[in-house]
């Protein structure tokens, strides 16, 4: 599932060391997010969401492969 | 806000658990005045205990958290659950070969055989558990 988490953990400027922190996950979950090859729990993905402040369907596009 | 389970033992329930089965039968055998048995227990469980510690750091790998069964997220959980069920499916037919070579023998043979193909059975669920993980990790 494509999701806008890189480009908006870049904005932040956060690294994925930092945004796993955040949400109390592993670096390599979050580098398997924004690789497309891991689709988060809806906990996690509501988590991701508040931490960037925005819609959950705004950063996971859910039509995606 | 955190998907990983927070623990105050220094290593994942389960391993606490295995540690605990291996002192045990250290306890046991030492008592039944085995110690060369008591000696490997004690090792293998002294070598369990300081494989979590290692996983458990802030820097291990995914597949070295999985393999030492110390998840810290809901992707280790996953990738655990896809590792368990293709150990499971791979028992459920090496089980069958195993009944129909202990049935086709027979007699005290076949006994036998069916002891050579159990332990046999261990170590290659091991083998599969690492592979299926390995394959889990890479897929996730």
């Amino acid at each position: 599932m494509k999701s806008l988490v890189r480009e908006l953990r870049q904005e932040a400027g956060l690294s994925q060391d930092a945004l796993a922190r955040a949400v109390g996950v592993s670096r390599q979950t979050i580098n398997a997010i924004e690789t497309g090859r891991y689709d988060p729990s809806l906990r996690l993905a509501v988590h991701l969401a508040r931490h960037f402040d925005r819609p959950v369907e705004e950063m996971f596009d859910v039509d995606s492969a | 806000m955190s998907t990983a389970h927070e623990s105050r033992l220094p290593v994942s329930p389960a391993n606490a658990v295995i540690v605990g089965l291996f002192l045990a039968g250290a306890l046991v055998t030492a008592l039944a005045g085995r110690w060369g048995a008591c000696a490997v227990l004690v090792a293998m469980g002294a070598g369990g205990f300081a494989t979590a510690l290692y996983a458990r750091r802030p820097g291990a790998r995914d597949i070295t958290r999985v393999n030492a069964i110390e998840y810290r997220d809901e992707r280790d959980r996953r990738i655990a659950q896809a590792g368990f069920s293709a150990v499971g499916a791979f028992a459920l037919a090496l089980s069958l070969v195993e009944f129909v070579a202990a049935v086709t023998v027979g007699g005290s043979q076949g006994w036998h055989l069916a002891q050579l193909v159990t332990a046999a059975q261990v170590c290659l669920l091991a083998v599969v558990w690492g592979v299926a993980n390995s394959v889990a990790v890479r897929r996730s």
